[in-house]
């Protein structure tokens, strides 16, 4: 918590002052976002063309054809657009930023960042931080474009429909507060990954052997905050 | 160096930029779709009383909603004030001496406030400017004067009453043509019995054969008489039935009729609350109507050889009494009051119509 | 800013080890105080101590009579600004280019200095100190010498006026070790205050001013160099001869091997 604290007030300075953190961040951004594009457009793709064969063989046995939509804003946009993408990002980048970390601490990296008097919260967390927290958002905007687009080609297939008509369909049960509480969570989950990660990863005090202990500790507490988290969040939107 | 590693700058901004783009198409077209950037219109409004009255109401102007219901409180004159917006592409049909209704529905479908126009166009009134609710004193006295377009009483019933006068009417007519026409030809037929089986032994053989021939020219120019009204007739019928069918369509559709029917004041109520004496009546007249025009196409039919057109149209004619009879039945037996129209044994036709009801 | 160092009643420990047991010792400003002891005696850790890289458990590093641990974001960033350290591994940021490692440092602590005149800057060093391999390499892809090599131009890159030198010569071959040595004495010329520990005898007896004797997290004595290695104290004598035996094939005079060019 107190670590969490000091990354925060490390983000505030971060934004305002130029430097060359800011390299680090599009580099994280690099690996976080645009190489975890390709397994999130296919799962994506994947999961709305299930919902939408599942959902289309079974809804109209009750003449409820029409929470198609309802169904897919929920799954989608609401719940595992967030959750899927952080398992991913954390499985993907979660894992690597610790090793990362890790070997650096063992490699007394960081001792050589202090000593050149680079805080290392601020010049490889904060970057790691904000790059994850800012491709999570981005990753589940293009999970909601590629689920919802994946959903419709294959409505196409199972029941044509016009495009007109599906997006106008999806957008009368899209609101502002479905898209928020999505933004919401995948910032949540950007945080609590890239925190998690760091904190695992400064916690190799010397030897290479902690690595993997720190990897797979940070992966079981990703995955166990996150639930959290998600569950917080979602009553939250209930309430 | 790798690719993405050389371009790690642009393929970032690209990765960002086209997800941030997107995100903004997502949140524009949704807010377009939810109306965030159009502009509102508001305007108030007295009730007497808040019941039946909710927020988030529609208003309606024929039957499209322009608008809700925002706010109301009790002001400090016991009045109910409310407030409610227009959205900005119906601000037009908002126009000076406009009132709203409030309709209530005892089964709580349908109902809501009903916006009525002013008659004249003008600039939309101010905004926050009082808009009379219909119950209030300014409204009626906009009434009385003729200000406001309030729509007819579209009722169904009303509507059916109104165009099976004029079948009756006709119908008398017609029959009483034909009456004329077939006892003149009676007698006459009499008349040539009588002569030709010698009983009438008055004049001699020539003046039998000159009082044959008038006698037959006599009943040609009846038949003649009889078939050019029945013409001028099949026109009228042929106008009838097309209002039976307007009307049958209008009583077969039941989502528009149910409200109406369920309405204590509506007509039906009426029919069916005088212990069905109306209904019975009517029932009963179209069932006598249905009887005169089987015995019309008798007639007709006897007719054929002149007129065949004429048997066509009275079966034509009779078959839309008949389903104008079942209509009324039906309306009786209304699915939500009784159990659908009862099927009937037609009786073939005698003829077949010279108009075929598919054609 | 004073470059003096003091510790005062200094412990420290890694993990559960203590390493350090109150430990006072000073380095005084543009003098060179070389630390020696056998291995594991806790050298390296005095050195992070006295650098702020570890925290003590207690007791106080005092830099320029200022408490380390209470400096100000600004003043730290200027000590820092003006201290380098060479690590033992090297420890080269893995993940940069041998050129991004060096001037990684420059350009955070002057923010307004150009590429081009980085570039100037970091071939200077590396024709200073004789490096001669591709910069744009990774770290993983030089020897332990030339890392070794790359981690003191790091630490010069920001013009120091105090070095922490943590065994700046192991690992190097002795034409490299000569270059060490060369650029150190012109860093004691230009009264640059030098902190190292080292196991080298030239390095010692051709650099040092001050010599620090340690075991097992001790101090065992401190004070000028010719000093200390007269010393009459035979734990000192003996810890000296212990650890110069990598150098010295026999067990002779520590004076023949440490002093043989303290005089010039």
């Amino acid at each position: 918590m107190g670590f969490f604290a000091a990354v925060l007030k490390e983000t505030v300075f971060f934004f305002r002052r130029k430097n060359a953190g800011f390299r680090v961040l599009v580099f994280q951004i690099l690996f976080t976002g645009v190489e975890a594009l390709t397994i999130i457009a296919t799962l994506s793709l994947g999961l709305g063309a299930i919902i939408v064969v599942q959902g289309l063989s079974i809804l109209p046995q009750f003449g409820q054809g029409a929470l198609i939509y309802t169904i897919l804003i929920a799954v989608i946009t609401r719940e595992l657009g967030p959750i899927l993408t952080a398992f991913i990002v954390a499985a993907r980048s979660g894992t690597a930023i610790t090793t990362e970390l890790g070997t650096m601490v063992a490699n007394h990296e960081i001792d050589a960042f202090i000593a050149t008097g680079i805080d290392p919260i601020s010049y490889l967390v904060v970057p790691r931080f904000v790059g994850v927290t800012v491709s999570l958002v981005v990753l589940n905007v293009y999970f909601n474009v590629f689920g919802l687009l994946g959903s419709f080609v294959v409505t196409q297939f199972v029941r044509p429909i016009g495009f007109g008509e599906y997006f106008s369909g999806l957008l009368g049960v899209l609101n502002m507060v479905d898209i928020f509480a999505s933004i919401v969570k995948s910032i949540a989950f950007g945080a609590v990954i890239a925190t998690v990660a760091t904190y695992f990863g400064f916690k190799v005090e010397s030897a290479q052997t902690e690595i993997p202990q720190m990897t797979i500790r940070s992966v079981g507490y990703n995955v166990t905050i996150l639930m959290l988290v998600n569950a917080v969040l979602t009553i939250a939107y209930y309430l | 160096m790798k690719f993405r590693i050389r371009f790690a700058y642009q393929i970032v901004g690209v990765f960002v930029i086209v997800g941030m783009l997107s995100f903004i198409a997502i949140l524009v077209t949704v807010g377009a779709n939810q109306r965030w950037f159009a502009r509102n219109y508001y305007y108030r409004s007295l009730f007497s009383s808040a019941s039946g009255l909710s927020i988030g109401m529609p208003i309606t102007f024929k039957g499209f909603q322009i608008g809700r219901l925002e706010k109301m409180e009790l002001t400090a004159e016991n009045d109910v004030e409310i407030i409610f917006h227009v959205q900005d592409r119906y601000i037009d049909t908002v126009r000076e001496n406009s009132v709203i209704q409030l309709i209530s529905n005892p089964l709580g479908l349908g109902g809501g406030l009903v916006f009525h126009q002013g008659r004249y166009p003008s600039a939309p009134p101010e905004e926050y400017s009082v808009i009379p609710s219909l119950d209030s004193v300014e409204a009626r006295q906009l009434i009385a004067d003729d200000l406001v377009v309030l729509p007819r009483q579209e009722d169904q019933i009303t509507r059916l009453l109104d165009q099976i006068d004029p079948i009756l009417e006709n119908v008398t007519t017609l029959t009483a043509t034909l009456d004329i026409a077939v006892a003149e030809a009676t007698q006459t037929l009499q008349i040539v019995n009588a002569t030709l089986d010698g009983s009438s032994r008055d004049g001699p053989i020539a003046e039998l054969f000159i009082g044959v021939d008038a006698i037959i020219e006599e009943l040609e120019r009846t038949i003649r008489n009889t078939v050019t009204q029945a013409d001028g007739i099949l026109v009228y019928i042929e106008e009838i039935a097309k209002n039976v069918a307007l009307a049958s369509d209008a009583i077969a559709d039941p989502t528009g009729i149910v409200p109406r029917l369920l309405d204590p004041s509506g007509s039906i109520a009426k029919i069916l609350d005088d212990d069905e004496v109306l209904f019975d009546r009517i029932d009963g007249l179209l069932s006598d109507l249905s009887d005169v025009t089987m015995e019309l196409a008798d007639l007709a039919q006897f007719m054929n050889r002149t007129t065949p057109q004429l048997t066509g149209i009275l079966e034509e004619g009779r078959r839309t009494l008949a389903t104008g009879k079942d209509v009324l039945e039906g309306l009786s037996n209304n699915p939500l009051i009784r159990g659908g129209i009862s099927t009937q044994l037609e009786p073939p036709a005698t003829f077949g119509g010279f108009r075929d009801p598919e054609f | 800013m004073n470059t003096t160092i003091r510790l005062e009643n200094v412990s420290a420990s890694l993990g559960e080890t203590q390493v350090l047991s109150d430990v006072s010792v000073e380095f005084p400003e543009n003098a060179t105080t070389l630390i020696m002891g056998p291995s594991g005696c806790g050298k390296s850790t005095l050195l992070r101590v006295a650098c702020g890289i570890i925290p003590p458990d207690t007791g106080t590093v005092f830099v320029d009579d200022r408490d380390l641990a209470m400096l100000n974001h600004r003043t730290l960033l200027e000590f820092r600004k003006y201290s380098g350290f060479v690590f033992q591994s090297g420890a080269l940021w893995q993940n940069m280019s041998i050129y991004d490692n060096i001037a990684l440092p420059i350009s955070f602590h002057y923010p307004t200095m150009t590429h081009t005149e980085i570039a100037t800057r970091i071939s200077e060093l590396t024709h200073q100190l004789s490096f001669t391999g591709d910069l744009r390499n990774r770290p993983s892809q030089l020897s332990g010498g030339q890392i070794k090599l790359v981690s003191f131009i790091r630490a010069l890159s920001a013009t120091p006026r105090l070095l922490f030198l943590d065994e700046p010569t192991t690992f190097l071959d002795a034409q490299t070790v000569g270059n060490v040595l060369r650029v150190v004495k012109h860093l004691k010329s230009t009264s640059t205050t030098i902190i190292g520990a080292t196991h080298n005898a030239q390095f010692a007896s051709q650099c040092a001013d001050n010599l620090v004797v340690m075991s097992e997290g001790r101090i065992l004595a401190f004070g000028p160099f010719n000093d200390i290695v007269r010393s009459e104290d035979q734990a000192v004598a003996a810890i000296l001869s212990d650890v110069l035996s990598e150098t010295a094939t026999y067990a002779g005079d520590v004076l023949d091997l440490l002093g043989s060019d303290t005089l010039d």
